[in-house]
């Protein structure tokens, strides 16, 4: 019985795709505009992508290696109410901070809360 | 002592790993137990900054009896690689003993003091670890256990950090409480801030291990 048990335990643990998110693709939608609404709708974009620039910020961090590095991010960051929200990659070690309208944190600032978590800044850079 | 520093450097050499962490975050919080057959272990730690820490450890041996200790823990070094992540901790403080009236030979109580060092290195695939921590008597000075803990895991696959993490651990643990040396294949889980073990040693004794970060 305890043979059973822990097979199914390692079996359960091992086979990842049942914990991971399923990508579903998201359906084309063509639309026909004028040429002065493709003018506009680019535009728009440069001014949506130049806010963007401004309120997200990529932090590039080394010592990252496990679940736990993450959520100490996580926590040190959740202090601030300049950040809207976090994202981060363990794969590339890349945080990518995301500010609330009109607020920001100075690339010093972002350092010291790595610190505090107990990482290292190797780089910041924006989008 | 030429021996334990002879296994921190080669320890070192390897790619290795540990999780359990005397240290967290700045104002962070953890809890770990161990609770088997022969000994229960639990510890709280709270972090005032990112490479301290301060907090109690209880501990009731079957064989021995109840050390409750307050401890303090210092991450002396920690190398943040690309990659990887290393650190060597050293950690101690005072403790009162009560002695188990059923086994031991003298049914005292008394003050005692905890030191130990503790190294690792991980990556997201490779882990290892060696601890030693060593208790002794205040008024007698002399040693009332200590304890060498190695350990070397890998992970089967990458998970994310939103996802279950599982590794495969061979811990091998060398304790003068009982002059054994136990070999314990592990199996460890964390998702999110929450780690738990299950182990069983060669000689049948149960463990279960939990930590969590908050």
């Amino acid at each position: 019985m305890k043979n059973i048990i822990i097979t199914a335990i390692l079996l359960l643990s091992f086979y990842q795709p049942l914990f991971a998110k399923t990508n579903e693709k998201r359906p084309n939608i063509e639309a026909k505009v004028t040429a002065d609404e493709k003018k506009t709708i680019a535009d728009d974009k440069v001014t949506a992508d130049e806010s963007v620039k401004e309120s997200t910020k990529l932090v590039q961090i080394n010592g990252m290696v496990c679940a736990f590095c993450v959520d100490n991010l996580k926590k040190v960051f959740s202090k601030t109410e300049a950040v809207d929200s976090l994202d981060i990659d363990l794969k590339t070690k890349l945080l990518t901070l995301k500010f609330k309208p009109n607020k920001s944190l100075k690339d010093d600032e972002i350092k010291k809360f790595v610190k505090d978590a107990g990482y290292s800044v190797v780089k910041i850079s924006n989008p | 002592m030429k021996y334990i520093s002879l296994i921190i450097l080669i320890n070192l050499g390897f790619i290795n790993a540990l999780y359990a962490h005397p240290v967290s975050f700045k104002n962070g919080y953890s809890l770990m137990s161990e609770f088997s057959t022969l000994r229960r272990e639990t510890s709280f730690i709270f972090s005032p900054t990112w490479n301290t820490g301060i907090g109690v450890v209880l501990e009731d041996m079957n064989s021995m009896g109840t050390f409750s200790s307050l401890q303090a823990s210092w991450l002396a070094k920690r190398w943040n690689l690309s990659d990887a992540q290393g650190n060597i901790y050293i950690y101690g403080g005072p403790g009162y003993f009560d002695v188990s009236s059923q086994n031991s030979l003298n049914e005292d109580s008394e003050y005692f003091y905890r030191y130990g060092i503790q190294a690792d290195f991980e990556t997201r695939s490779i882990y290892t670890m060696i601890k030693f921590t060593e208790n002794r008597s205040v008024s007698e000075k002399n040693v009332l256990y200590n304890m060498l803990d190695l350990k070397l895991g890998f992970a089967p696959y990458l998970g994310n950090y939103n996802e279950l993490n599982s590794w495969i651990i061979l811990h091998v643990r060398s304790n003068t409480e009982d002059n054994e040396v136990s070999i314990i294949p592990t199996l460890r889980f964390y998702f999110n801030n929450f780690l738990w073990e299950i182990a069983q040693d060669l000689d049948g004794n149960s463990y279960l291990n939990f930590m969590t970060r908050f």
